[in-house]
């Protein structure tokens, strides 16, 4: 059955990919990206924070509206805006004060335990293929390319670290992963996610170029 | 320049369309220099998790006093 082989044909793993992206955002809510999974439950309890405080917002939304009226108001009078500026805004406010009231979130902000289930369940996946594989062994080397590149020791493993910080920091300051943007950003067509994936891809193939140069 | 979070933010969307509020877009989100007052923007920028009801002031509506 070809679900237990190495590598799936083209179109299963497509059609896996996005299974796992559209399910994603239906179960949680937001687009499928690892780091940004990582992100939130290093922010657990600042996630939590802004659950309660968009629990207890949905609990008194009529109370919370007059509230953003009498403050939005003041701020209109208090202000220096042009006379005019001023006037139409005032205006406004006395028109249709129900129109400034604000819309409760669409979808309620979930907990990051569906993001914790979502990557224990990516080591899970890979553990259970590779066992069902028969591929399951512990390795303490990293590849003959790394192995060529930076020999043996303590070196090899340095390097390794320092690139996982590195790609940490690179996916923070990109805003998401390979995953995020590749798969989910992508697909979407969101400008930055083209161009981050090209980043990425390019210079993968960049590197690669260079290291069947150099070995 | 508008704030370059502005795309994300569930409020700013209501700042746009509706009545009176524009004056929260007019003083938090038109150019690079307001947007620095916003705790919206400020949380954005740290990729921290935002309440739908933060004010640009960094009041929480409907939290009591």
């Amino acid at each position: 059955m070809f679900i237990l082989e190495a590598n799936w044909p083209w179109w299963f793993g497509a059609f896996a990919l996005a299974t796992t992206c559209v399910g994603y955002y239906v179960l949680i809510g937001r687009p499928c990206g690892t780091s940004g999974s990582w992100w939130r439950i290093l922010n657990w309890k600042a996630e939590a924070d802004a659950v309660r405080t968009e629990q207890r917002y949905a609990a008194n939304k009529e109370a919370a509206d007059r509230e953003l009226l009498e403050r939005t108001r003041a701020m209109i009078e208090s202000e220096d805006l042009p006379e005019e500026v001023r006037a139409q805004l005032l205006a406004e406010a006395d028109k249709d004060e129900a129109a400034a009231a604000t819309e409760a979130p669409a979808n309620p902000r979930p907990l990051p335990s569906a993001e914790l289930c979502f990557l224990i369940g990516l080591g899970l996946g890979g553990l259970a293929s590779a066992v069902f594989l028969g591929r399951f062994e512990f390795q303490f080397t990293l590849g003959e390319t790394h192995t060529a590149l930076w020999g043996d020791g303590v070196l090899p493993w340095a390097i390794l670290f320092v690139g996982g910080l590195s790609a940490g920091f690179g996916v923070r300051m990109a805003g998401g992963c390979t995953m995020g943007h590749g798969l989910s950003g992508c697909s979407s067509l969101q400008p930055g996610s083209l161009l981050a994936t090209a980043c990425f891809f390019g210079t993968a193939v960049g590197v690669s170029l260079l290291l069947g140069v150099l070995l | 320049m508008a704030c370059s979070h502005s795309n994300d933010c569930n409020l700013y969307q209501q700042f746009v369309t509706k009545g009176s509020l524009k004056i929260w877009k007019i003083l938090y989100c038109e150019d690079d220099k307001k947007t620095q007052d916003c705790a919206r923007h400020k949380l954005s920028v740290e990729s921290k998790p935002i309440p739908a009801n933060l004010l640009p002031d960094g009041t929480l509506l409907g939290n009591g006093p």
